[in-house]
């Protein structure tokens, strides 16, 4: 791994950790009477967490999918995207894992960024 | 969690219900003139009219030929909440008069409205939803002034980008060339909307209007969505993601989404529920028509206005051999290749743990 992986690891963590509490209100009604559901950005780390398994399955990148699982089963972690970045920028992913994911996990969590207004 | 929020509920109720037709367009635009001539056809002329105003003192409605009876004036419609409360009640009103007496409605808004609160009334209030449906929203463009006025007046862009039909008047006081520059400039802010011109096909194009759903099979004009898909060149086979021009000095900007392969039924409402409720102001509008792999006989056709979608049509068939999934986007500084990464994302997850959408 590169001192520049580790580096992108760190920034997309913090970057997650600013929006991860932002609240998100799912169906919320702008005045005309209806409720919404208040959720935060980190309730759809497992979602990104299961998007990325899936595609490391698909696409046969064995230690990228042992990485992302290193922790326990995805439902039962409570950061998982978090988890992920913090691995990496430690040092415990391998060269191709971190090769294979940090694309991955840029693109993903930067468009929840632009989404959400916050290019980072 | 209860996900797929973003989609008004269907009540169920009457299939009879009565259509309202919006009519819409900034100051001056032929609003008025364009209802007179409706209202002058034997075929409409149990229409009620609603004419939203703005000002103390209501002018449009004395301009407008038609039995006061059967017009109300909404005052002070510059005030969102306002006009909710007005609409709500005029329609309450309309709903209570002698069944058969009123078979649509027209609703001239005032032309410095933003016509999204006023659509959403439509569209949302479970008590407007179980006697009315909107079956168009059709807007005025003065065709001599109207680059200026779009590019000065966010209102009168948001009223383009919300319509189904375009409606061009004053096209006898242009040039050829100044008539093509608007024309491109429209179709550039909604690709998706008919465009007339008011002087040749005004009537003959809005009286059957008043009889489809907003969200029928007719209503996704796949020449529409043709004429967009192919600006700034050919679709890919695989995702035919194509933008305007160039983004307007505004933010609004317009862009389509295409998937050959069906998509998951619970990733695509879940994604379609995240956009909406993290950037639904910026949405002015999203139409489409979805093949969704749990349905594959049966396309799915979304309609929404900002953070509020019609109920979700299943229809019977296809309306054509072409069963792909497309989307079109009509926004405000929203990236769209942020928009696809998120769909990719919810179609190539495998947790289920989201809630169901509308029964089929």
């Amino acid at each position: 791994m590169t001192v520049m992986e580790k580096e992108q690891a760190r920034h997309l963590r913090d970057l997650w950790n600013r929006m991860a509490a932002r609240h998100v209100t799912m169906g919320a009604g702008c005045g005309c009477g209806m409720m919404g559901v208040s959720v935060t950005l980190e309730d759809f780390e497992r979602d990104i967490a299961d998007y990325l398994l899936a595609e490391a399955e698909r696409l046969d990148e064995p230690e990228a999918a042992a990485l992302i699982l290193a922790p326990g089963p995805i439902d039962d972690q409570a950061q998982a995207i978090r988890q992920l970045l913090s691995n990496i920028e430690e040092g415990h992913a391998s060269a191709v894992a971190a090769a294979w994911l940090l694309p991955r996990l840029s693109k993903t969590i930067e468009s929840f960024a632009r989404l959400h207004g916050n290019s980072g | 969690m209860n996900l797929f929020s973003v989609f008004t509920h269907d009540t169920g109720a009457s299939p009879s219900r009565i259509p309202i037709l919006v009519l819409t367009g900034y100051l001056g635009s032929g609003k008025t003139t364009l209802l007179n001539r409706l209202l002058n056809e034997p075929d409409l002329s149990k229409t009620a009219v609603l004419i939203n105003e703005f000002g103390e003192i209501g002018l449009d409605h004395d301009l407008v030929s038609h039995q006061q009876e059967q017009m109300t004036l909404l005052s002070n419609g510059c005030l969102c909440c306002t006009i909710r409360g007005d609409l709500k009640a005029a329609l309450r009103a309309l709903a209570q008069g002698e069944p058969g007496r009123i078979e649509q409605v027209v609703l001239e808004t005032t032309g410095l409205a933003d016509p999204a609160p006023i659509l959403h009334t439509l569209m949302a209030d479970p008590e407007v939803l179980a006697r009315f449906r909107l079956a168009a929203v059709v807007t005025v463009v003065d065709a001599f002034n109207a680059e200026r006025t779009l590019a000065r007046q966010a209102e009168s862009v948001k009223q383009v980008a919300v319509a189904d039909v375009l409606m061009l008047s004053k096209t006898d006081l242009v040039e050829a060339d100044c008539l093509r520059r608007l024309t491109a400039r429209l179709r550039d802010i909604n690709p998706m909307a008919e465009l007339l011109d008011a002087q040749q096909h005004a009537l003959s194009s809005l009286l059957p209007r008043f009889q489809q759903a907003r969200t029928d099979a007719s209503s996704f004009d796949e020449q529409g969505y043709k004429r967009f898909a192919f600006i700034g060149g050919a679709p890919s086979a695989t995702s035919a993601q194509a933008e305007s021009d160039a983004a307007h000095t505004d933010g609004i900007h317009t862009f389509s989404i295409t998937r050959d392969d069906p998509l998951h039924e619970q990733g695509f409402f879940t994604w379609l529920d995240m956009l909406a409720s993290m950037r639904g102001d910026d949405l002015l509008r999203v139409k489409g028509i979805v093949h969704i792999r749990e349905s594959p006989d049966r396309p799915l056709v979304i309609h929404g206005v900002q953070h509020l979608f019609h109920p979700p049509r299943w229809l019977e068939t296809w309306p054509s051999e072409d069963r792909r999934s497309r989307l079109v986007f009509i926004t405000r500084n929203v990236d769209s290749e942020a928009v696809e990464t998120m769909l990719d994302m919810y179609q190539r997850r495998r947790r289920t743990g989201r809630g169901l959408p509308q029964e089929r």
